[in-house]
């Protein structure tokens, strides 16, 4: 029998940890430009997971996407997505700040990306829209409106747009149940209608 | 068709005695034109079933129509979703007398995997289904099993079946869901 061969030595691309560990290039933003365009409206910039996030109050929202798509020094001309996260379920919840509403922007010449954050209250969900500064905010806006039902207050059309019209709830609120409230089993059956 | 075989007497005089029905039911069951309402990878088997390797028309199903108005079998090949479902009613009401209806899947037979707030929980609620096809997706094998079972619910030798849940079914189902 053969010596047996020794275990082949994988390179070390294949270690998911190590690159993993590296700093993606293009999250490495300039925080000293970032706060001295944006200190006077932004509560926080930091850091979180090789990502530059950005806390802000809601008020300023159209005063900081202004600022970032427009000013040639920053031109965060993309907006990759506008979200939201419902903070119920979260061991630290209040009710001040039920949601977070989550634009992420990139910019092309630049090739940086960068996350905004802002909470909001639960008795009133409201926020400025986007419309005008980004052309395709409103549309991504409606998808939020549609999923957790945060008003966008400037929207043109904010109508449902993945939900059917008549759907009475947010399904991605937390206090809604997976299955739904019987939506789903509550159509005539078609031997019925005339 | 072979009939010389099945039937003696045309071979010899020419002419054979039957029922009316049976002959209509034996020209219905060798033509049927399906209506593929494909919304997921079902559809893809059912183009799979209906292309030259597993060849539908080899039992004479091959006329896929694409307007229920012409069409006397459904075949619900796919998720179907509270948006979708009213859409379906209709189409099975657009389909002229008589008509058949396939559940092709598992998705459409029972909701499958997604047991969420927007995905009808087996189309059998709603409109009637004659047979269901077992599959994730279902094989080319397993749908073309499916149109034979309808061949013979066309020509009488298996028994079709009405609404196969009951209002009871579906109140226990949902009481079942409450928790």
């Amino acid at each position: 029998m053969a010596d047996a061969k020794p275990a082949p030595q994988l390179p070390p691309t294949h270690d998911a940890h190590s690159r993993l560990a590296k700093p993606l290039k293009e999250n490495q933003l300039d925080h000293d430009l970032l706060q001295r365009k944006l200190g006077h409206l932004i509560k926080s910039l930091e850091t979180v997971s090789g990502q530059t996030v950005m806390k802000f109050e809601r008020q300023n929202v159209r005063a900081i996407l202004e600022i970032l798509r427009s000013d040639p020094e920053l031109a965060f001309n993309m907006p990759t997505d506008i979200t939201c996260v419902d903070n119920l379920r979260r061991e630290d919840f209040e009710p001040a700040r039920r949601f977070t509403m989550i634009y992420i922007v990139y910019s092309y010449s630049h090739g940086k990306r960068v996350r905004l954050e802002a909470d909001l209250p639960e008795h009133d969900p409201r926020i400025a829209s986007s419309v005008g500064i980004y052309r395709g905010g409103p549309w991504i806006e409606r998808e939020v409106y549609d999923m957790f039902g945060i008003e966008f207050t400037g929207h043109p059309d904010l109508r449902r747009v993945l939900m059917p019209d008549y759907y009475e709830h947010f399904p991605l609120r937390k206090d809604y149940p997976l299955t739904g409230r019987g939506e789903r089993d509550n159509f005539i059956r078609a031997e019925e209608v005339e | 068709m072979g009939l010389e075989q099945l039937i003696p007497s045309l071979a010899g005089d020419g002419y054979f005695t039957t029922q009316v029905n049976k002959l209509i039911a034996w020209g219905r069951k060798n033509s049927i034109w399906p209506y593929p309402f494909g919304t997921a990878c079902c559809a893809i088997e059912f183009m799979a079933t209906m292309s030259s390797r597993y060849d539908m028309a080899r039992f004479g199903a091959e006329v896929v129509r694409f307007s229920p108005r012409q069409s006397d079998l459904i075949v619900v090949a796919g998720r179907v979703t509270l948006k979708m479902m009213p859409v379906l009613s209709q189409i099975y009401q657009q389909v002229a007398e008589p008509k058949w209806v396939i559940s092709m899947g598992a998705c459409a037979s029972t909701g499958g995997v997604f047991n969420t707030y927007t995905q009808i929980q087996g189309v059998d609620q709603f409109i009637p289904v004659d047979v269901y096809v077992p599959g994730c997706p279902p094989r080319p094998e397993s749908l073309i099993d499916g149109v034979l079972q309808i061949q013979k619910i066309i020509d009488g030798q298996a028994e079709r079946r009405e609404f196969t849940r009951t209002s009871e079914d579906l109140a226990a189902q949902a009481a079942a869901r409450t928790h």
